[in-house]
């Protein structure tokens, strides 16, 4: 089908199903009786993420016609990414932000689909 | 139709820059029915074709580019020839057109990429020329524009991005739309005006802000177009949806392997 006529697009519609998947999964940890579940759940969705900003932005670059914003908004991802992986990890005053992080990386996401449709 | 490697052994073959600097020149130099073989390579020029030829690049558009020297004539211009080939090029930076042909008919423009022209390809009362395998794309006004001219065969092409229509024919007839992307352009798709039995087959055209539009012509035909414009629209909620149901059968899964 010719919507999904380039690596990127395919890509990008992944990335958009595993962070949805992450997103509730991480809504339902705060409140889960089978928090280990939900916590499989969200990582390893989430970090599936990181794999896919990582090969967009390697795509993004390794193109003919380099498209800025291609590139800029995986490595945003990432970057959102890492500062709540950090925030989990080292300042957890901050806790109640991350599901806010968590709705901006899907953002990111559809912005990383519209930027990547074919023409 | 003979095959390339028969053609040239049939006809000369003149290859640029080996035998002449410029695609000009060697077109100057050329005779009847000759083939002109183009290297890869930048060149800088309006190519100007009034007899029949043929000209081919080795490499294909990505590697041969041809750049208007005068922006306000067209790169390749053909004009009152018949069976004019054109092959494997990129045509940019002209502000009238990438490829013009004019009164020529016959003619095979193919495999090229007329971008960022002020339109991409234009045949202007030029008839039973096949238009393939081309890309029109960023272009200010149209990607290909037909002007009083009929029975062309327009296959394969990529019209999208363009600043007006994709794909325009006025007062044209009985020419064959088949398989073409047209996506993304600011105003029509595919617009026809004043031209009829017109057919126009398998082809996308998506994200305009009007898919196909006809206007005072008659006896189009219309056989399997897609013409979604909000496709992108729904596709992002289509794939929220099937996040939502993946966490469904993950959670699903995950308990019953951990029998939680």
């Amino acid at each position: 089908m010719f919507i999904f006529s380039s690596a990127s697009i395919i890509l990008a519609s992944i990335g958009i199903v595993l962070a949805v998947t992450s997103f509730i999964s991480g809504l339902q940890l705060v409140r889960a009786t089978s928090a280990s579940i939900e916590g499989m759940i969200h990582r390893a969705n989430g970090y599936l993420t990181i794999i896919l900003f990582i090969v967009l932005t390697f795509i993004a670059i390794s193109s003919s016609m380099i498209n800025i914003a291609a590139v800029l908004l995986p490595l945003t991802g990432l970057a959102v990414f890492l500062v709540k992986l950090w925030i989990i990890r080292r300042h957890k005053r901050f806790l109640k932000y991350v599901s806010w992080m968590g709705g901006t990386l899907i953002t990111i996401w559809l912005l990383v689909f519209y930027i990547n449709i074919p023409v | 139709m003979l095959p390339l490697t028969a053609l040239l052994l049939i006809y000369s073959t003149i290859i640029v820059p080996e035998n002449y600097k410029t695609i000009q020149e060697a077109v100057i130099n050329a005779s009847l029915e000759d083939t002109i073989i183009v290297s890869e390579g930048i060149y800088k020029e309006n190519v100007s074709i009034t007899r029949p030829i043929s000209i081919i690049s080795r490499r294909g558009p990505d590697f041969t580019i041809v750049g208007a020297a005068v922006p306000s004539e067209p790169v390749f211009k053909v004009s009152n020839v018949n069976n004019v080939v054109i092959t494997g090029f990129t045509a940019t930076g002209s502000l009238l057109s990438g490829i013009y042909l004019y009164n020529s008919n016959n003619g095979t423009i193919s495999d090229n990429k007329s971008v960022k022209n002020g339109n991409g390809i234009i045949l202007y009362g030029s008839s039973k020329n096949t238009v393939a395998g081309n890309s029109a794309d960023l272009n200010e006004k149209y990607g290909i524009y037909l002007d009083s001219s009929n029975r062309n065969r327009l296959g394969k092409n990529s019209a999208s991005s363009n600043k007006d229509n994709g794909i325009f024919l006025s007062s044209s007839s009985y020419n064959n739309l088949t398989d073409n992307s047209v996506n993304h352009n600011t105003w029509n798709g595919i617009l026809l005006w004043d031209s009829s039995n017109n057919t126009l087959k398998d082809n996308r055209v998506w994200r305009n802000r009007f898919g196909i539009v006809i206007s005072e012509g008659g006896n189009n035909t219309l056989i399997n177009n897609s013409t979604w414009s909000n496709i992108y629209i729904i596709m992002p909620l289509i794939l929220a949806y099937i996040g939502i149901l993946s966490y469904i059968i993950q959670r699903r899964v995950l308990k019953t392997i951990y029998r939680v």
